[in-house]
């Protein structure tokens, strides 16, 4: 009896997702040669590079390192554990390029369903300049409120 | 949308409460809840920033864990901002 073994699944190889947010005002070239080489290590690593996301320019809900904008990248990968800790090694030292980054592990449904919605970029329905609407007409619907 | 918020309940002692009356709880999307999709975070989070309670929003245990894990996270990248913010930065 033959058991179909499911296609490139390994045990020490876990969905992540790596959210960067990059200096905008750093050259675009450093900018670049940055994600290169966080994906280049990932893949030497042993891991897969899913997407690389890119958001754009956005402006931080708060002063970062003294930037008040961002340039948010997603990528979305599997990779051995190790191959991630030495890319967050080499993005904690550039901090003139990577504002801060944050790595997320994945569950493999979450992977599965994100996959297939294509990573969608959220859109942002209130931008900058607006963070806090009038609320005075609407007031009143929202049931008790503490204070 | 639903709008999160508790239903308040039957006044009458002895009977159960009217399933019409029972807590209402909204039907949250749990694909859009994800901690980068900070747009519809913002539902369960004040205007100062900080998160709604349970009492507040209508959400099941878990799924408030889920929402207040993903503001948090959110936190940290900028999506959102933290509460009081603006306060440090007027004085």
């Amino acid at each position: 009896m033959t058991r179909v073994v499911s296609t490139n699944w390994r045990p020490d190889i876990t969905p992540y997702e790596i959210m960067i947010i990059l200096n905008p005002d750093a050259e675009e070239e450093r900018q670049q040669e940055m994600l290169e080489r966080v994906q280049q290590i990932i893949r030497d690593g042993g891991g897969v590079i899913d997407q690389v996301n890119d958001w754009g320019r956005k402006k931080i809900g708060y002063q970062m390192r003294k930037r008040a904008d961002g340039r948010y990248v997603v990528i979305t990968c599997s990779s051995p554990a190790e191959a991630l800790a030495e890319a967050e090694r080499v993005m904690t030292i550039n901090v003139e390029v990577v504002t801060r980054h944050l790595v997320i592990r994945h569950n493999r449904v979450e992977a599965e369903r994100q996959k297939a919605q294509g990573f969608p970029a959220p859109v942002d329905d209130r931008p900058e300049g607006e963070a806090r609407p009038q609320r005075a007409g609407r007031g009143g619907g929202r049931g008790r409120r503490p204070r | 949308m639903a709008k999160p918020r508790a239903r308040s309940r039957s006044k009458k002692k002895g009977k159960g409460i009217n399933p019409a009356q029972r807590k209402r709880r909204p039907r949250l999307p749990l694909e859009d809840l994800d901690w980068k999709n900070f747009p519809s975070l913002r539902r369960f989070v004040s205007e100062r920033g900080k998160i709604r309670s349970r009492r507040i929003t209508g959400l099941s245990r878990r799924q408030q864990a889920l929402v207040s894990k993903s503001v948090k996270r959110a936190r940290t990248m900028g999506l959102l901002a933290y509460p009081d913010q603006d306060r440090k930065v007027r004085h």
